[in-house]
């Protein structure tokens, strides 16, 4: 077989090499190394590629037929070899018959080739992306050699599969690098969105302190109350039996009132677990609306009473899935906004809490008697921060948490600006799509 | 035989008003009772009243309120307090206002009755 035909032969073979392709570079340069040896017929074929700055090449396979072994990491500098370099630089292919005397070459003599028992290099270029980054080096050991135009085309077409090689492995390493990047942004994101989560949870928590503290008063004077009855009751049970004049119907009656009385503060402590725990993480639960509200109103019960405001319930009983104490935080929250808001009206105080079943919702408004929003302040009210009230009343946290507690729930939260009075409206899905990414 | 000495009770919750009426009826007290300050100060302008025990948060008239009334017409008249310690208003205002006594609920029915004879 004649040497070009060789050549053709191992240009076919390796045009269906995948490592090409596949920009494996260590099992491409071994490949190229291997099929320069056997297509030129040297005994050693080398790769090299220059350093960032131009001042080196570094050797990244070099394969010696005799031996059968493929060595990396030589270098050769700029500085030792300068009429060497120049040639490369001219980007163009070095065809030394003979290295000793050519003028690309002839610097190695004494150090390199003498010493190998080189006679002829035939060095070609490698380009990446136009720019020349290396060379293909074949030495022919022994014996001269006369550097065909076949030769030389052979070469140039391993440089060129070298280039090929490694843009495809740049083309992986991107990709790689691109995924690598999409992933830590996916990364990035979920634990953004998990630190909202957690922000969010705690701005609902601390509003509902915020409001328990304004509740506080309110709640204290609830169970001393009975707590008070109920020490008298026991100190006069004690004296009526020590006096003989403990009858049983009055031990009955007495004892059916601390009854009810510890019942009152039982439901009272109740309402304020469930309403003080952190719920973020709780599952929506059936409750029924009626049953909700009234829990709520137990809460702010002693906020409204000092104040001759007339409270009004239309209360359905239908039940819905929901995240009762979350609920209960908004109508506490519209309630004590609606007290503050009509607190100083000279007459006509009221609220109203109404619930009702509309299509596949259930709406509850709390309307008050007041005039309504200003249609100025309309759009801003819903915004984290906006309050009307005085330095140091309200949070102006109260809307804006209740109305991300709504879409939470899948529901709609608004001001009916069609109402003469002040009138906000909770409508929640009966089947709720909960969704916890809303804001 | 010396006339009783009377003590209007204002109090909301109906079941306290009842019983700590009974515990002074048992002491020997003429006892009134009220729901409200409006009320309270009806049976004031209208009976003998000795002393006033009141609670402060009611609807209707609150006990400071009663109490303001009540020393327009005379500035020595005992007037107690009943509270729950967490109210709006601090114990020692009670008593700057003008309050002879106040009680934290709950509280020492012995005591009570105690400090309305020594008032009387």
């Amino acid at each position: 077989m004649s040497r070009l035909s060789r050549q053709n032969k191992i240009l076919l073979q390796l045009s269906r090499n995948h490592d090409i392709d596949h920009g494996n570079l260590e099992l491409t340069f071994k490949a190229l190394t291997e099929a320069a040896s056997a297509g030129l017929g040297v005994e050693r074929a080398s790769i090299w590629i220059f350093n960032e700055d131009q001042s080196a090449i570094i050797c990244l396979d070099l394969y010696e037929a005799n031996t059968e072994v493929h060595l990396t990491g030589q270098e050769l500098k700029s500085a030792d070899f300068p009429h060497y370099f120049r040639h490369l630089l001219e980007e163009r292919t070095i065809s030394a018959d003979n290295a000793h005397t050519n003028p690309a070459t002839f610097e190695f003599s004494e150090v390199y080739l003498k010493p190998l028992k080189i006679k002829s290099m035939l060095d070609a270029p490698i380009r990446k992306n136009g720019k020349m980054i290396g060379v293909i080096c074949s030495e022919k050991v022994n014996r001269l050699r006369k550097w065909s135009m076949a030769d030389q085309a052979f070469a140039a077409s391993l440089a060129d599969l070298i280039s090929r090689a490694m843009v495809a492995h740049d083309r992986l390493k991107a990709k790689e690098e691109l995924k690598a990047l999409n992933d830590n942004l996916e990364a990035i994101v979920e634990q953004r969105t998990r630190e909202l989560n957690e922000q969010r949870a705690a701005t609902i928590q601390a509003a509902k302190l915020s409001s328990l503290g304004e509740m506080s008063a309110g709640i204290a004077h609830e169970i001393n109350t009975p707590l008070a009855f109920i020490q008298l009751c026991a100190g006069q049970l004690s004296s009526l039996a020590k006096s003989d004049q403990l009858t049983p119907e009055r031990l009955c009656k007495m004892a059916n009132n601390i009854e009810a009385m510890t019942k009152r503060i039982a439901a009272i402590i109740k309402s304020l677990q469930s309403f003080s725990r952190d719920t973020a993480n709780d599952p929506c639960l059936e409750t029924r609306i009626d049953e909700l509200i009234e829990g709520a109103l137990i809460l702010c019960s002693q906020k409204l009473l000092n104040t001759n405001i007339d409270l009004k319930k239309n209360l359905c009983s239908s039940r819905i899935l929901c995240r009762a104490p979350e609920i209960q935080q908004v109508i506490m929250n519209l309630i004590s906004n609606s007290i503050d808001a009509i607190i100083d009206l000279p007459q006509d105080r009221w609220i109203c809490i109404d619930s009702m079943v509309v299509g596949e919702s259930i709406e509850v408004a709390v309307t008050d008697s007041g005039p309504g929003i200003e249609e100025k302040i309309r759009d801003k009210i819903m915004q984290p921060f906006f309050t009307t009230k005085d330095i140091g009343k309200g949070t102006g946290l109260g809307l804006s948490v209740s109305l991300g507690i709504i879409k939470r729930h899948g529901g709609r939260f608004y001001l009916d600006t069609k109402s003469c009075h002040t009138r906000f409206v909770i409508s929640l899905p009966l089947q709720p799509q909960v969704n916890d990414q809303a804001a | 035989m010396t006339e009783k000495k009377s003590v209007l009770v204002v109090e909301d919750n109906e079941d306290l008003l009842e019983i700590i009426a009974f515990e002074l009826e048992m002491n020997d007290f003429k006892v009134f009772t009220a729901i409200n300050g409006l009320e309270g100060l009806a049976i004031i302008n209208s009976h003998k009243v000795d002393l006033i025990l009141s609670d402060i948060r009611m609807p209707k008239g609150d006990g400071l309120t009663l109490l303001s009334e009540v020393r327009k017409k005379d500035p020595t008249y005992p007037v107690f307090f009943l509270m729950t310690g967490y109210s709006e208003i601090s114990e020692s205002d009670c008593l700057k206002k003008g309050a002879q006594r106040v009680f934290t609920k709950p509280f020492d029915r012995t005591e009570l009755v105690h400090s309305i004879r020594a008032a009387l």
